[in-house]
């Protein structure tokens, strides 16, 4: 673990030595803020479930940024058209099966490794756009909640109270009956758009119907995401709100919405940044069940929970390598999203940080 | 225990012998105790007075064995005589008999009633937990004993606040319900770390008034912790300054405030608004309580120190007499 | 002389929750004037209503009625740009040195906020503030950090500089030496003397420690459930309270001096303290008062001077 620290170390040392470039000086003048996130990497590096959360975050991110470039096998290929035998093969090892992939292949005949790796990049933009979009509004309407008390609050309260309770599924249902079309259409309008767009999910321009698809579910899962920010938010906002620095700002002449957004918003975003890591796993598995239904992309696009869903009619006796596989694959990306939500939910809070313990040389 | 013995008169109740206990944490290793001594005899109160961070709660928790970590005992006894006189060292007992000890012999209050409290139970709730932690009784005679122990401690209306919850009582209630737990198996001890810090004058001298009436009549022990020279001035018969852990000055209550004897002692008189004396201006003690992690060879006051001689800073003055049993650690008694 | 803090009748009632009409008086009728260059003392304790009076003088509450006069002009009807003047003019320091600082923002940020919202011009903003911690016995060193990092006195020297750094002329402290040690503590109660004299600073010191506000201030006011029961010059209200209350909580207060027969002369307080929800009917003080009369009971004596510069609420010194 130690090795971890000195590495993060480095990090935060040539970060200090970058922006020294910039500004000269900038690093003695944050000389406690460099001290505050070497503390954040110690306490990380001390905790082996953060270490190997942050290791398998940090591989699927990895695989997600890389995987379309370096995948061996295109995705829009259905190789067992002109190659019968590679249908659905199950997985064996080399030298006893010489043409077919190592983990096996899907009813197209595609080696399921190489369609991963598509699978991560869809999988990891898709819950990274719900969390970076339903936070923020969550956010904000927790801090107007929280700040104003009264009337404001008990309407969003309300608000939230029904968003909660909507079922998220039925509504991906009902959005993935009208919106596709709707956004293909917009997609076409602006193929700018489209292309971006479709780089960013790894996907070929063309799929940019299934890009709809997705686009609708993400809609669908933002809607139901950010009622839980808004709750978690305004916990801490009304506890913050009456610290007497709080009141030294108002004493000041503060205007309120600089109070929120300077004095407030930073001290209530810890919990919130638990919050969203426990979210990106959620969102993972939540957008894979989406297209195991098929509210998602369709063919051929490789989505994670969709592969499962084409193999589920063949299982277990000829798909059962596949099922094992996609699913073992959301199992990994869940895990690490949550072990490294433990860690940071340590790591974050500034007393725990504190009181971690190091049993020193000088013993 | 023969040993044990003749470090012990029959009067004593606690004699600490070079206590020591770290902490040991990131920013290193904190010497939070350095050879800390001090006795108590029977029906007497000392103090143990200091700052923040002289050691003097770590002290008190240490000898119970509350210490949490990263903090550790790492040297020292706590020798006790036990009400049918054995001798034991606290530190060194095992888990089962300290419990006993616990809330039986030595009682000790905190300086937060409301925290002491579990906000589930009734008083009466806690004071029944508490004597049949030590002996057989039913709860109902238990009950009867509760009521006269919250009579004593001045509660009114003892037998309704038996059966109140916590949050029902305002904090003066509480900490003398907190007493009144604590003296709930007639406790030879009792050690209270800061009872009336958070109490309003009024109730803080009701409390201590209680606390000296206590003594006189169970000849109960008295370890008092606290940062108040007022009330250290009413309460003690003796008291212990400790800065930055360890004790420098060890007296009787006037002869300390009278004649102190450590420079720290002196300034920390002089730092205290006396309202009945007319005071121009306050004693500043310059500077701050060092760090403790990595403490040097000198003396711990010297940095600070107005009177610090070179030979402060490379060797610690040992405690020496000032009188009888008055004592001060400092290289300026040596000249005499 | 004209006061610079006049305050007439002023009540600030908060609403008790689950129900309309149960009010906790916090401070329900106090009247009172802070001269110029002096420190009034407010001494009383929990539930008295000093915090209260404290911060509603600053409009930190808004008073549920009554006047404030500060330099001559009601301010509590102030809006918008007046109402930052009157801030600029009148500031406060708090109890707890460790949440009276914001913890995400460095000293330099915390204390460049107020000056950037007044606009003060201050230039080459490092060596201005570096100037400014000098005044309050810090120094650079303490300039980016954070408020963790420093101690409870030097994160009250921030705060007290924070509040001076606007040139105010009016201070209110609310117990700024309460959760500090002793050696600490003299430290501070010395900076502040010190800067009042330099800035010519008016402050109301509020504390519960009897002593450090008789150091500390010309007057005493003693507040009882929300209403003021005495006022007069600190050593005279000290060496000789008049009402019952101030006798009781003076006489309560262990001085540090073993010698003196206090012990013996105190007396003793008895009764516990009354909720500010429903106050006893006639003097509050009533119920637990050694010398109540019958008049005590149904009718709350007035505020009355009945010697020189000494005010008492009390029937024993008022003709009924």
């Amino acid at each position: 673990m130690r090795a971890i620290y000195r590495l993060l170390s480095k990090i935060i040392d040539g970060y200090a030595l970058l922006r020294d470039r910039i500004n000269p000086g900038w690093s003695s003048k944050n000389s406690s803020r460099l001290r505050e996130w070497k503390l954040m990497a110690y306490a990380f590096s001390k905790s082996r479930i953060g270490v190997l959360g942050g290791l398998i975050v940090a591989a699927v991110i990895v695989i997600a940024i890389i995987g379309p470039a370096i995948s061996w096998e295109p995705y829009w290929v259905y190789k067992s058209v002109t190659d019968p035998r590679l249908w659905l093969h199950p997985p064996c090892i080399q030298p006893s099966c010489s043409e077919a992939p190592l983990f096996g292949t899907d009813e197209w005949g595609r080696d399921i490794v190489a369609m991963s790796l598509y699978g991560f990049r869809i999988s990891l933009v898709i819950s990274l756009l719900v969390v970076l979009l339903g936070a923020p509004l969550g956010i904000f309407l927790g801090l107007l909640s929280g700040y104003r008390g009264g009337l404001v609050d008990e309407v969003i309260m309300r608000l939230t109270d029904i968003f909660i309770a909507f079922p998220g599924l039925i509504l991906a249902i009902a959005f993935a009956s009208v919106l596709p079309r709707r956004i293909r259409e917009f997609l076409e309008a602006f193929p700018a758009l489209r292309d971006s767009l479709s780089f960013l999910f790894g996907l070929r321009p063309q799929e940019y119907g299934q890009l709809a698809a997705l686009i609708s579910v993400w809609f669908a899962m933002v809607i139901v995401w950010w009622p839980g920010y808004a709750r978690i938010v305004r916990g801490s906002v009304l506890s913050v709100k009456e610290l007497p620095f709080i009141e030294a700002a108002k004493l000041v002449g503060i205007p309120e919405h600089k109070i929120l957004i300077k004095h407030i918003l930073p001290n209530v975003l810890s919990p919130v940044l638990v919050m969203m890591t426990f979210d990106l796993a959620t969102a993972t598995l939540f957008a894979a069940a989406l297209s195991f239904l098929g509210l998602g992309p369709q063919e051929p696009v490789p989505e994670l929970g969709f592969m499962i869903s084409k193999a589920a009619t063949y299982f277990p006796e000829r798909s059962w390598h596949v099922v094992l596989y996609f699913g073992t694959l959301l199992l990994f990306i869940a895990l690490g999203w949550n072990l490294l939500g433990d860690a940071l939910r340590d790591i974050l809070d500034p007393r725990t940080r504190r009181a971690i313990e190091f049993r020193g040389e000088g013993e | 225990m023969v040993e044990l013995e003749g470090l012990m008169t029959s009067k004593h109740v606690l004699k600490v012998v070079d206590l020591e206990v770290k902490f040991f944490t990131y920013a290193g290793v904190v010497h939070a105790v350095s050879g800390v001594s001090f006795e108590v005899f029977e029906g007497e109160v000392i103090s143990l007075v200091g700052e923040t961070g002289c050691g003097k709660t770590v002290t008190t928790r240490a000898i119970t064995r509350l210490v949490d970590p990263p903090g550790r005992v790492t040297g020292g006894r706590a020798l006790y005589r036990t009400k049918s006189g054995e001798i034991i060292d606290l530190l060194k007992m095992p888990d089962e008999d300290l419990r006993r000890i616990r809330g039986d012999e030595i009682a000790y209050v905190f300086q937060d009633p409301t925290s002491a409290l579990d906000p589930l139970y009734t008083i009466g709730g806690h004071i029944v937990e508490t004597v049949k932690a030590h002996r057989r009784a039913p709860a109902k005679e238990i009950l009867k004993h509760a009521v006269k122990l919250l009579a004593e401690t001045l509660i009114p209306s003892p037998e309704l606040r038996v059966k109140n919850y916590p949050h029902e009582l305002s904090g003066g209630m509480r900490q003398r319900a907190v007493i009144s737990i604590g003296l709930s198996n007639n406790p030879k001890l009792l050690i209270a770390d800061e009872p009336t810090t958070n109490l309003d004058v009024t109730v803080q001298a009701q409390i201590l008034d209680l606390l000296r009436e206590l003594r006189s009549k169970y000849l109960m022990s008295l370890v008092l912790i606290t940062h108040n020279l007022g009330i250290v001035a009413e309460m003690s018969d003796r008291i212990y300054v400790m800065y930055a852990g360890k004790i420098v000055e060890e007296g009787a209550t006037e002869e300390i405030f009278y004649s102190p004897s450590h420079p720290y002692t002196s300034l920390l008189l002089r730092a205290v608004p006396n309202p009945v004396r007319k005071i121009e201006k306050l004693e500043t003690i310059p500077g701050t309580v060092p760090s403790l992690v990595n403490p040097g060879p000198g003396c711990r006051f010297e940095p600070r120190c107005p009177y610090a001689m070179e030979k402060c800073a490379r060797e610690e003055p040992p405690l020496v007499e000032v009188s009888r049993g008055h004592r001060a650690a400092c290289w300026l008694l040596e000249k005499r | 002389m004209d006061p610079l803090v006049r305050v007439v009748d002023l009540r600030k009632y908060f609403s008790v929750r689950g129900s309309f009409t149960k009010k906790v008086r916090a401070v329900d009728g106090v009247s009172l004037e802070i001269m110029p260059g002096e420190t009034l003392g407010v001494v009383g304790e929990s539930g008295c209503g000093k915090t209260t009076l404290g911060k509603t003088v600053l409009r930190l509450y808004e008073p549920t009625s009554g006047k404030i006069f500060f330099e001559g002009k009601d301010i509590v009807k102030l809006r918008g740009g007046q109402l930052k003047e009157f801030r600029r003019n009148a500031q406060m320091v708090f109890q707890d040195p460790h949440t009276s600082l914001n913890p995400r923002l460095t000293i330099a940020e915390t204390l460049l906020e107020p000056l950037r919202e007044h606009g003060f011009d201050v230039g080459d903003a490092e060596s201005y503030l570096v100037k400014e911690l000098e005044k309050v016995g810090l120094s650079s060193e303490h300039l980016y950090r954070y408020p963790h990092e420093l101690s409870g006195g030097q994160k009250q020297r921030v705060a007290i500089l924070r509040a001076i750094l606007l040139k105010p002329k009016l201070v209110v402290l609310d117990e700024p030496t309460s959760s500090l040690d002793v050696s600490v503590q003299a430290q501070i109660l010395e900076l502040l003397k010190s800067l009042q004299k330099l800035y010519n600073l008016t402050y109301m010191f509020i504390s519960h420690d009897i002593a450090v506000v008789k150091y500390m201030s010309d007057r005493m006011a003693v507040m009882y459930l929300g209403k003021l029961v005495e006022l007069g010059d600190s050593d005279s209200v000290f060496t000789n309270p008049l009402h019952p209350y101030s006798l009781m909580l003076i006489s309560s207060v262990p001085v540090p001096d073993p010698k003196t027969v206090r012990a013996k002369q105190r007396v003793k307080p008895h009764g516990e303290p009354p909720s500010p929800i429903n106050p006893p009917t006639g003097c509050r003080f009533h119920p637990r008062c050694p010398h109540a009369m019958d008049v005590c009971r149904t009718r709350e004596p007035p505020l009355e001077e009945v010697s020189h510069r000494r005010r008492v609420a009390c029937w024993l010194y008022i003709k009924h």
